[in-house]
């Protein structure tokens, strides 16, 4: 039913792993996250929420990876990851053409795509794939890339570019409580 | 135990078949820790249900005792989770109950073979 479906969370990531972006939403994943880190482990100078995210990443990493090797050879398409659904939660991924990756965790009742197992039964589904990739192209690009603080700072200097300078967050939050899903 | 069940399946070696299970399986559990939210249901909850990819489908059934049965397919291939619950019955069938067949060791029962090509065949019509 449409009363259960709700964002937990998105994390952007770049090729190699770094944090870009992350934010909670649901309330239960806001409690569920307060109780980690008051109750995870973590390797000394971090805590366990990031290292939480560096599961995150990894996982979607390997299982990319590993569903290469099972992927027919014959498609015509690059094999690439879209949904990974466990009991408790789905993780939709998104990888750009220059390897950033979006990583949206939802209820498990959110469509990835039109061919999705877990679609639903409503007709107005937006679909997950959908909303990563409008927020790539649309809200990323637009706030972030297109940004003149981004696009003057030095990749190789430390001082990462940080996109809290930016609108993206405010963006961000605007599209996704317009989708029927978001509670 | 690993088998193709179409002719567009990648052909694998049985080394790199060992690879891609002991991958999944760590990963299988990954899955959970990795959630920002867990549920607090039983183990059986825990762990990868279902990996959509673009041109693959990959669904996994897991056993109280561990054992995950794993089929890819097409995209939109439907009834999967019925034919991996099939393939469990089959392997208690054929696979537990026979007194030669040791746990944990590959199964190599024509009985279990028979049963899946039964499960192919009626699940293809």
């Amino acid at each position: 039913s449409q009363a259960t479906m709700t964002v937990h969370s998105l994390n952007i990531f770049d090729r190699k792993g770094k944090t870009l972006f992350t934010k909670t939403y649901s309330p239960l994943a806001k409690k569920q996250q307060r109780y980690l880190n008051q109750t995870g482990t973590a390797e000394p100078g971090s805590d366990p929420i990031t290292e939480q995210r560096k599961l995150v990443f990894g996982m979607l990493f390997s299982l990319r990876e590993l569903l290469g090797s099972l992927t027919p050879a014959d498609g015509d398409k690059e094999p690439s990851l879209e949904a990974v659904k466990t009991g408790s939660s789905t993780v939709h991924t998104y990888e750009t053409m220059s390897g950033l990756r979006f990583a949206l965790y939802t209820t498990n009742d959110v469509p990835s795509s039109n061919l999705s197992s877990m679609r639903s039964d409503f007709s107005e589904s937006t679909f997950a794939q959908d909303v990563l990739r409008h927020i790539y192209s649309n809200l990323w690009v637009e706030c972030v890339i297109r940004s003149p603080m981004y696009t003057t700072h030095n990749p190789a200097s430390k001082d990462s570019f940080d996109v809290k300078m930016t609108n993206f967050e405010r963006d961000l939050d605007s599209y996704l409580s317009s989708l029927p899903w978001f509670r | 135990h690993h088998r193709s069940l179409s002719p567009r399946a990648p052909q694998i070696g049985t080394n790199e078949w060992l690879r891609i299970g002991s991958t999944f399986h760590s990963l299988h559990a990954i899955a959970s820790e990795a959630s920002p939210v867990k549920s607090f249901g039983s183990v059986d909850a825990a762990g990868i249900d279902v990996i959509e990819g673009e041109g693959i489908v990959l669904c996994c059934f897991q056993t109280r005792t561990g054992i995950k049965f794993v089929l890819t397919a097409e995209p939109g291939t439907m009834h999967l989770h019925q034919v991996l619950r099939e393939i469990y019955v089959a392997y208690t069938d054929c696979a537990l109950k026979d007194p030669f067949y040791e746990l944990d060791m590959p199964i190599r029962c024509e009985l279990f073979t028979q049963a899946i090509n039964d499960i192919m065949d009626r699940y293809d019509r």
